[in-house]
Parts: structure tokens; sequence; C-alpha cells
């Protein structure tokens, strides 16, 4: 372990994290946390480091539990098909050691690698560090992280190096029993949210009323505001009278069953990919039979689209129905889709 | 057919007038200051009693059998943002539908933004044009500003009781011959 790496590794952290390590190690803390420079506080832990006091493991826990701490950290999600036949694995939630010892035994045979597994919060959490010639464990460029949810056949990774890939994937399909591990196109930065679409992919929308218990409430309870939406005090007041409450109203029970009432799952991006032929023959009649494909492509971003698109519906901005590629977003996994025409039969 | 045409349009003697309340419809898209406004109006202490009926878009829905019969409407309100292009669409389209006699006194317009000129994407004298084209009052204010919107609320809510006759030996038409002219125009000398 070199001086410049280590402190290249732990001037990554912010000031706070480098004084509560400092804290728990019984390094600093006589004085008050603004007392200390963070130079001074990466130089005391890398001193404490390279005196061997720092375990090479805890280091790593650090570096794993800071990347997932982070919220700007891209994710993609893979699915584990195929799982289950054949071998018959079950990695038990209390056991991350065991699934670091065989996720080890596995990458070892195509790369040299370190792992590092953590159980929190239901997941299993992975850090397996990649190196060529010199084992570098504390180089976070040369990392990959993944997230395991155990029971389940997804799992989701940071960017792999393209050199990586394939022994990548060849491993961790071993690892799992599975015949193929298929990249879906679904990315984010907030796993909370990238989980929930891919393991709830069914009871999304106003089906997540059921997952969530929220049918069947006692019928002697005060009725809850929640559904009915909020109430405004235009609607309340007697003295007002809103024309147009039947096409208002239609529009809320529209949007309502399209999305439900309980908050989206937030993606970051959708992105349509359109090749389809030219449509606007009747302002341009040249290409009006033309069979070109125009090829378009939209993005939305924000940080929660699929609340913006429901925002869209419940103020009558968009017109409802949604078209089904819209409407149906949060059931289908993914952000990013590629809308094409259909294919028309052959005439004879 | 004209018969058709004239179930659409908004006029004052279809239904009799209701005595000591006032009717005051406010025509205006959603989003831009509409209910806020409207709360306003309705917290103003006055000595008769007044409701306010809100739509987004002219003709008014038909009435089914089964709600109470609409009220005669006393006064209209059509709001314009001037940062919104969609809000002066929506009026120059609503304005057809209403009958003449609204527009001797009994309607005004209410121009939203009107000094914010970076915000603008309606163009001002397009609206001006109109508003005179009609011959009807025009307010200027900024209904997100809670001052300003005070402000045209008092001035509407006492042209609307003029329009209802609350107001002896005051007539709305006598009300608009004060008013100032916003478009300039050739004065011929003979």
């Amino acid at each position: 372990m070199e001086y410049t790496t280590v402190r290249s590794f732990f001037m990554r952290f912010n000031k706070d994290k480098l004084f509560k390590i400092c804290v728990d190690n019984k390094l600093a803390g006589e004085l008050k946390k603004s007392s200390y420079t963070k130079d001074y506080l990466s130089r005391l832990l890398v001193e404490h480091a390279l005196s061997g006091k720092f375990s090479l493991r805890k280091l790593e826990i650090l570096d794993l539990l800071h990347y997932h701490s982070s919220t700007n950290k891209k994710w993609n999600v893979y699915e584990l098909q195929g799982k289950g036949k054949g071998k018959d694995k079950q990695f038990v939630l209390n056991d991350p050691e065991e699934f670091e010892e065989l996720m080890d035994k596995e990458l070892k045979s195509y790369l040299n690698c370190k792992v590092c597994v953590l159980a929190e919060n239901n997941m299993l959490l992975a850090r397996i560090s990649v190196w060529n010639e010199n084992p570098n464990l504390l180089l976070s460029t040369t990392s990959i992280y993944m997230i395991h949810i155990p029971g389940s056949s997804h799992v989701l990774l940071s960017t792999v190096k393209a050199a990586y890939k394939t022994y990548f994937y060849k491993a961790l399909e071993n690892l799992f029993g599975c015949e193929n591990l298929k990249e879906i196109d679904l990315t984010g930065k907030k796993v909370g949210p990238l989980c929930d679409l891919v393991l709830n992919k069914s009871s999304q929308g106003s089906f997540s009323h059921f997952r969530l218990n929220q049918v069947d409430e006692n019928p002697l309870s005060r009725k809850r505001k929640r559904d009915s939406g909020e109430d405004s005090d235009i609607e309340n007041n007697p003295k007002t009278f809103n024309e147009e409450w039947k096409k208002d109203q239609k529009i809320k029970t529209q949007t309502l069953k399209t999305f439900g009432s309980n908050p989206q799952p937030s993606l970051e991006k959708i992105e349509f990919k359109m090749s389809t032929r030219f449509k606007a023959g009747e302002y341009v009649p040249e290409l009006a039979d033309s069979e070109e494909t125009v090829n378009c492509f939209v993005r939305f971003k924000g940080t929660n689209v699929l609340e913006g698109i429901q925002k869209l519906c419940e103020h009558g901005l968009a017109s409802q129905p949604l078209p089904s590629h819209m409407r149906n977003i949060h059931s289908l996994s993914r952000n990013y889709f590629i809308l094409t025409d259909k294919k028309r039969p052959k005439e004879n | 057919m004209p018969g058709e045409v004239l179930d659409e349009v908004l006029s004052r003697y279809q239904e009799l007038p209701t005595r000591s309340h006032a009717t005051i419809l406010v025509v205006s898209i959603k989003g831009i200051g509409m209910e806020d406004f409207v709360e306003a109006m309705l917290q103003m202490d006055t000595s008769y009693s007044t409701q306010i009926r809100t739509t987004t878009s002219l003709p008014l829905p038909k009435q089914t059998d089964s709600s109470e019969p609409r009220p005669r409407i006393d006064y209209i309100v059509f709001i314009v943002d001037l940062s919104n292009q969609q809000s002066f669409k929506m009026i120059e389209e609503a304005v057809k539908l209403v009958d003449v006699d609204y527009f001797l006194g009994r309607c005004c317009f209410i121009l939203s933004k009107a000094k914010q000129e970076h915000l603008h994407s309606v163009d001002l004298n397009e609206v001006t044009d109109l508003v005179e084209a009609y011959d009807s009052t025009m307010f200027c204010g900024d209904l997100t500003n809670e001052e300003e919107r005070m402000n045209l609320v008092e001035k509407v809510l006492h042209h609307a009781e003029i329009a209802c006759g609350f107001c002896n030996d005051v007539n709305s038409l006598l009300l608009s011959t004060t008013r100032q002219s916003f478009t300039f125009e050739e004065i011929m000398t003979t």
C-alpha cells in the first residue's frame, strides 16, 4: 500500500466522514470537528493505515458503504435468466461470507480480483476490485459494485469495463446457476426505485393498492382524502361552482386508474427511440407514400419522471387515455423503449 | 342552424335574476392564478350574496336535468395571462360565444403580468385590440401578487355590483362612458 494511493482513497470522503472514522478509531476527537482540517484528518488516517492498524478489509468495507451512500452513481439492472435449473443455490441473507467465498472462487478462475460482501437492508452488497498486473485494491475506478437481492433473479451492477465484461458475466452465471445474464434496459441512480420496479413489476400503478393493503378499509373509518385527491378549497366552498366538474372528475378517475394514488418509483430518465415511417403525408404530399424510416429520439429527464407524467395528466395537459407506451411504463420495468411500426401484412 | 348556435351562446335573458345575489362567471385556464383570485373575491364583505362559477372554456357544458338549474350570470370575468399563449387563444374563442348584451359593461378582461414584459409571449397589442373590439373594461395586475390581486378584486366587485343593479342611479353603460381607450384612434375633425 503506497502512501499516495491510500491518501487519495481517504481524500474522497468528505470531512464529516473522516472525522467520524477518526473518532471511531480513537484517533482524534478531543477537539471539535471544526478545529481539524480535512488534510490533517486524512493524514492521520493514512498513517494509521500504513502502520498496519487498518485492515484492508475495513478499507474495502468503507469504500463499499461510501459508494452505496452516494446518490449519483449509475446502476444497470441485469436479469438472471434460467435461474434454478440444474444447480440449486439458495443464498441466505445471513450468510454473506458464503456468498463471498463462492463469488471469489468463481471470479478467480477468470480475473485477478478481490471480493468483499456485506449484507445490509435485505440486500447483498458486493465490491469486486479487479486488477491487471499490480494488485491495487483501493482504486475505485477498477472496482465493480454489485447489489443482489437474495431470492430474486435480478442483479444491479455499476458500469463494468468492456475488457472484463464477458468474463464477469460468465462468472456470475456460474455463481447463480443460471443460463444467461441479460442486461435489461433499466438504468437509474437510486437503488430503491429500481428494485421496486423490478421486483414489484406486476403491482405498480393502481395495482399497488392491493400490494400495500389499501383496499377493503374499515367502512366505519373516516373517508381518506388520499383517494379523492387533494381537496382544493375551491371545490369545497359552496359559493363557488366549477362548471366543468364532470370533465375534471373524468380526468381524475382516469389518472387514478392509470397511476394509482401511491407515489411513483422515481426514474431519472425515460428514453424512446422511434423508427417509423413519415406520417404527416397530408402536409407534405411528396413524402406521403415514402417508405423510408424516420429516426427520432425522445428523452424525458427529471427527478421523478413518472410522477411528472402523472401530474401532466392530472392537470389536463396530457390527453387521456395515454398511449400504451406511456401508460404502462411503470409495469414494464425498463426505461429505454424502441417504438417501431407494426409490420404490414404482405399484400398479394 | 341558427337555433343551435343560440344554444351555445351565453345569454342574459334565458333565466330570471336572483334577488340580492350576484353570480359571476370567471373564464380562465388553470394554472394562472384563477383559484387565488376566486378565493380573494369570496373573502370580500358584501351586502349581497355572491356565487362564482368557474370554467376553463366556453361554451358551458349542457346542463343535465339532475343538477339544479344554472342561475343567470350577472358578470363575466375573462382572465388572460400574457405569459401564457394558451390563455389568450382560449379567450379569443370564448368571446365569440357570449351574447352582445354582456359587452355593454357587464364583463371585463383581466390582463395578468402586463408589467413584466420579459415574460410576455402574447402580443400586448393583440390583446388590447381584442378588448377594444369588444368595447370592454380592462384591468391589469399580477394575479400572483397578493396586493395587486386584492386591488383587482375590489375593482371587479365594484363593477359587478353595478352590473347587477345594486347601486341606485348607476348603470353599467354609464360607467363604461368613463372608460379610457387604450388604442389610438384617429380623430377626424371636420
